[in-house]
C-alpha cells in the first residue's frame, strides 16, 4: 500500500477523488489554509467542509513563524485538533513542539531543509508515535533516500510529480511591483488567491522561475515540475511508500486529465507522457551541488593542510623579481636554505630554498621576512614548511 | 552586552579585536557555509583561538551548514580538535550534527541563524537538544526576541547589521539549481541581487485583478541591516549578543563595524545616552566609508515592509572611502609600511582608523618600495613605504578619502 499526498488548487476537486479510488493506493488530499499555508488552496473556513469527507484529514500549515504569527496559529491548532485523527503537516519546528506537547492530534513534518539521516532520525525520535510522516527535501539521491529509510522507522515521503520551491521569502516581494483592484486601498495586501508571475534574469542561466505571493510571503519555484514518476517503483524499493504529487498550480479544467494520468504511472502503466507540462528529474541519480562542493576552493587547502605541511604565512610581495615578502605567523624565525612550499592561489604549488635577506619588522603576533625572488611565485600564495613526517 | 564580529581570516579577526570585538565567529575550511571565504587551516584556528583568549575575545567557531551524511562523518575528529583548542562555543544549523556530536562534544552549541529560529516554542525544542544560545532568525523583533529569551531561559543572539537573505535562512536553493551550488554548504552564487523582469501568468480561472506596473525589478534584493541607532533598544529589552554580518566581507568592514558599534555600547552602557545620541552620527559616517547597500532596520521594530527591499544595482554611496591598506609599522624609522590593498597615488589624502577616538588624515607625499626607490602608484598586494610624522600603530586600516 502506498500514498498520494495530493494538492489540488481548490477544495471543491475533492469530491471528485472518489472515482480514482484503486487498490493498494490511498489518496490523501491536503488542506492548506491560505491564511497560515504558503500556498493555500483553501481558508480556514473551509475546514468544516473538508472534515466531512471520509478518509484521512491532513492540514498543512507549512510557514515559518515569528512568535506573535505563531500565537494565533497555535490556538487555532488548539481549537481544530479535538477533531478525530487529524494530522498537521508542518515545517516549523516550534508548530510541532506545541501539537506534541499541547494537542492530541498527529503530525506529519516537513523535513525541507534537512539533509542527512541523523537530523531526520532525531525529529523522529523526538516525535515517538505522533509523528506519523517526514516528507524529505526534493535534493535527496537515491543513496542519501536509503540512508534515512534504514535508520527511521516511519512513513518516509518524497516527491512525485510537482513544483519544486527553491526560494522561500517571508517578505512579499510581488505585491510593490503592480496594482491589486480587490485592495485598492492598500495594495500592499495581497489577494485572495495570491499572485503568480513569471520571473527571469537574464543573469542566470534559467529561463524563467514561477512566482507566488501568498499572505506568508513569497516564494520562488523551479522553471519546471520535479517529476519522479518514472522512479515510483525504484523509490519503493529504496523505501519511500509516500509520494507528494502537487497540482496546486494546475488550471482546475485541466486537474483531474492530468491526475489520471499521474496516477497510470503508479498502476505500472508508464507508457503516459506529460509532454504538456515541462519537467525535469532532479537529484535522485546524481546530486550535481554534492559534486561541486567537493571541488570548492577551500577543500583544496584543506587537503594540503591535512597532509601534515607547516603553514607558515602568505606572500604579501612580489617585487620587481627582486624580492618577495612572507608575513610569517611561525613561532621559530625563518632562514636561509630552509625548504618552503608556495601554495600560489591558482592551486599551483613551487618548492624552493629560501633565501632571508632581512627580517623587516618583528611583532608579537608576525614577523615579516624580505626573501630573494623565486620565479612562479605569486602575491597571496600560503606558504608551507614541507611535511617530513 | 556583547559585540560579535565576522572574522573571515585572521586579518579579519585581528582588525575585530584591535577594533572591540568581545567576540568573533570563524570557521575552518569545511562545514562553516562560507566556501568563498579565506577561512582558517587547523593550524590557524589554534592561533586565533590563542590570540583571541589573550584578548578576552570569545571565539565561535561555525559549522553551520545543512550537512550531508558522510560530511557529519568526518566531523568528529575536527570537534575533537576545536574541543582541545578551547573554542568557546559552536555554532550549529543542523539538528543532525547536534545529535552525533553530543555524546562527545564538551563545548556550548549556539543555534545558526540558518536554522531559522523564530519563536520560544521551537526555542524549547532546541534547548531539550541540548543548545545554549538561541541565534535568532533575522524575521525575529527585538519584543520578540526578548521574549523567546524570558520563554526559553536561553541566551539570545540577534543580528545588527549586515547584509540580508531575502529568503528565510536555509530556505533558498535556487543556487543549487541554477549552478549545482549548496547555499546550505556555503556555495551561494547571489542570485537574490540579479535583475528579474516579469511576465503575468494569466489562467482562465484565476481571478488576479492584479496588474504589472513595472516589468524589470531587482526586487529579491534586499538593503542592508543598520541597527546601530537602536542599541538603546537592545539594552532595554536584554539582547545578550550583537551580531554583525560578513564573514566575506574586508577586514576594513570589521574593523570599522567594531569601531562603531563599541562606541555605541560602551556609551549606552554607561547610561551616557545623551552622548550617544550626539555621537549617533559619526558613528554612522563610520559605518557609511565601505560599499553598502542603503540600511534598514528590517524587521527588528516591525516587520521587514517594501521600504526594506533594495531595488537597485549597488552604487556608490556618498561618504564612502576606498579601503587602500594596512600598517605594518615602522621601518628604518622614518617611514610607515604599508601592506597595499588598492591603488592610491601620490599627492591622494589617506585616512588612518586608529583603534579608538579620531582618526588622522594625511596627505601622500611620497610613495617608496624597500630599497627606497620611488613609486608612482603601488600595486595591490604589495608592500611600500610612506615618509609619515605621525605614529601610527600597527594594523591600523588606510583608506582613501575620496576628493581628497
Ligand atoms: S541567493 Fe540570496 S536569498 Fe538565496 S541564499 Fe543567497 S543571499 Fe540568501
Amino acid at each position: 500500500m502506498y500514498r498520494i499526498s495530493l494538492y489540488l488548487s481548490s477544495i471543491d476537486l475533492i469530491k471528485d477523488l472518489a472515482s480514482f479510488e484503486a487498490a493498494g493506493i490511498e489518496i490523501v488530499p491536503i488542506l492548506s489554509p491560505r491564511e497560515y499555508s504558503r500556498q493555500g488552496n483553501s481558508s480556514i473556513k473551509d475546514v468544516g467542509q473538508y472534515l466531512n469527507f471520509k478518509g484521512k484529514k491532513v492540514i498543512e500549515l507549512d510557514g515559518l513563524y515569528t512568535e506573535d504569527e505563531l500565537h494565533e496559529i497555535c490556538h487555532w491548532v488548539k481549537m481544530v485538533s479535538h477533531q478525530d485523527r487529524i494530522h498537521f503537516r508542518v515545517k516549523d519546528l516550534g508548530l510541532l513542539y506545541f501539537i506534541l506537547k499541547e494537542t492530541n492530534a498527529y503530525a506529519e513534518f516537513l523535513g525541507e531543509t534537512y539533509n542527512n539521516s541523523f537530523a531526520i532520525s532525531t525529529i523522529a525520535k523526538f516525535g515517538e508515535r505522533r509523528i506519523t510522516l517526514i516528507g524529505l527535501s526534493n535534493e535527496y539521491s537515491y543513496e542519501m533516500i536509503e540512508k534515512v529509510t534504514s535508520r527511521v522507522d516511519k512513513d518516509i515521503e518524497y516527491m512525485g510529480f510537482g513544483p519544486n520551491l527553491i526560494f522561500y521569502s517571508p517578505r512579499k516581494l510581488l505585491s510593490p511591483l503592480g496594482k491589486v483592484d480587490n485592495f485598492s486601498d492598500d495594495s500592499t495586501k495581497t489577494i485572495d488567491k495570491g499572485i503568480n508571475l513569471m520571473g527571469k534574469s537574464e543573469e542566470s542561466p534559467h529561463k524563467g522561475f514561477m512566482l507566488h505571493e501568498g499572505s506568508l510571503g513569497t516564494l520562488m519555484y523551479h522553471p519546471k515540475y520535479l517529476n519522479n514518476l518514472n522512479e515510483i517503483f525504484q523509490l519503493i524499493k529504496f523505501g519511500i511508500h509516500s509520494f507528494k504529487v502537487d497540482l496546486r498550480m494546475i488550471r482546475a479544467i485541466d486537474t483531474l486529465p492530468l491526475l489520471e494520468n499521474i496516477l497510470k504511472f503508479f498502476k505500472k502503466n508508464q507508457n503516459e507522457t506529460l509532454e504538456n507540462y515541462p519537467h525535469f528529474n532532479g537529484y535522485l541519480r546524481k546530486n550535481k551541488s554534492n559534486k561541486i562542493f567537493h571541488k570548492l576552493k577551500n577543500r583544496v587547502f584543506e587537503d594540503f593542510d591535512l597532509a601534515g605541511n607547516k603553514f607558515i604565512g602568505k606572500c604579501i610581495d612580489v617585487h620587481n623579481q627582486k624580492y618577495i615578502l612572507i608575513e610569517s605567523f611561525n613561532k621559530d624565525p625563518i632562514c636561509s636554505l630552509d625548504i618552503a612550499q608556495f601554495l600560489n592561489p591558482n592551486g599551483k604549488v613551487i618548492k624552493a630554498s629560501l633565501e632571508v635577506q632581512e627580517c623587516i619588522h618583528q611583532s608579537f603576533d608576525k614577523d615579516i621576512y624580505r626573501i630573494r625572488f623565486i620565479k612562479g611565485v605569486t602575491p597571496m600564495s600560503r606558504v608551507y614548511f614541507e611535511n617530513l613526517g | 552586552m556583547e559585540l560579535l564580529i565576522p572574522a573571515g581570516n585572521m586579518n579579519k579577526l585581528k582588525s575585530a579585536v584591535q577594533y572591540g570585538a568581545n567576540a568573533v565567529y570563524l570557521s575552518g575550511q569545511n562545514f562553516g557555509l562560507r566556501e568563498a571565504s579565506d577561512n582558517f587551516s587547523l593550524e590557524q584556528l589554534r592561533e586565533a583561538v590563542e590570540y583571541c583568549h589573550a584578548h578576552q575575545v570569545k571565539s565561535y567557531i561555525t559549522l553551520n551548514g545543512f550537512l550531508h551524511d558522510e560530511d557529519i562523518l568526518h566531523v568528529k575528529d575536527y570537534v575533537n580538535f576545536l574541543n582541545q583548542i578551547k573554542a568557546d562555543a559552536l555554532i550549529i544549523s543542523d539538528l543532525g550534527l547536534i545529535s552525533f556530536i553530543s555524546e562527545f562534544n564538551l563545548i556550548p552549541i549556539h543555534l545558526s541563524t540558518q536554522a531559522s529560529c523564530l519563536n520560544s516554542s521551537a526555542g524549547q525544542f532546541w534547548k531539550k537538544h541540548g543548545v545554549k544560545r538561541l541565534i535568532l532568525g533575522r524575521e525575529t523583533s527585538l519584543a520578540e526576541a526578548s521574549e523567546i529569551k524570558r520563554d526559553t531561559g536561553l541566551e539570545v543572539e540577534l543580528f545588527i547589521h549586515g547584509s540580508m537573505c531575502m529568503s528565510y535562512s536555509g530556505n533558498c536553493t535556487i543556487s543549487n539549481f541554477t549552478q549545482g551550488r549548496d547555499s546550505n554548504r556555503g556555495g551561494c552564487a547571489q542570485s537574490c541581487r540579479f535583475e528579474y523582469s516579469f511576465k503575468e501568468v494569466n489562467e482562465k480561472n484565476n481571478e488576479d485583478k492584479f496588474s504589472l506596473e513595472k516589468s524589470k525589478s531587482y526586487f529579491m534584493s534586499s538593503k542592508d541591516l543598520n541597527g546601530i541607532d537602536l542599541i538603546p533598544e537592545y539594552y532595554n529589552y536584554k539582547i545578550d549578543s550583537v551580531k554583525v554580518e560578513g564573514r566575506m566581507k574586508s577586514e576594513f568592514y570589521a574593523g570599522l563595524t567594531a569601531k562603531a558599534y563599541r562606541e555605541a555600547i560602551d556609551l549606552v552602557g554607561a547610561g551616557k545616552t545623551m552622548e550617544f545620541n550626539q555621537r549617533l552620527p559619526i558613528l554612522n559616517n563610520y559605518l557609511n566609508k565601505y560599499s553598502h547597500r542603503s540600511y534598514t532596520h528590517a524587521s527588528l521594530l516591525e516587520k521587514a515592509q517594501v521600504d526594506s527591499i533594495y531595488d537597485e544595482r549597488e552604487s556608490e554611496v556618498e561618504g564612502q572611502h576606498n579601503y587602500v591598506g594596512k600598517s605594518l609599522g615602522l621601518y628604518k624609522d622614518n617611514y610607515l609600511m604599508m601592506s597595499v590593498k588598492k591603488k592610491f597615488t601620490i599627492g591622494c589624502l589617506l585616512e588612518f582608523h586608529l583603534f579608538s577616538g579620531e582618526n588622522v588624515t594625511t596627505k601622500v607625499g611620497e610613495i617608496l618600495d624597500l630599497d627606497l626607490e620611488r613609486i608612482e602608484k603601488p600595486k595591490p598586494s604589495s608592500v611600500v613605504l610612506i615618509p609619515l610624522n605621525d605614529k601610527i600603530p600597527n594594523d591600523v586600516l588606510i583608506s582613501l578619502v575620496h576628493g581628497g
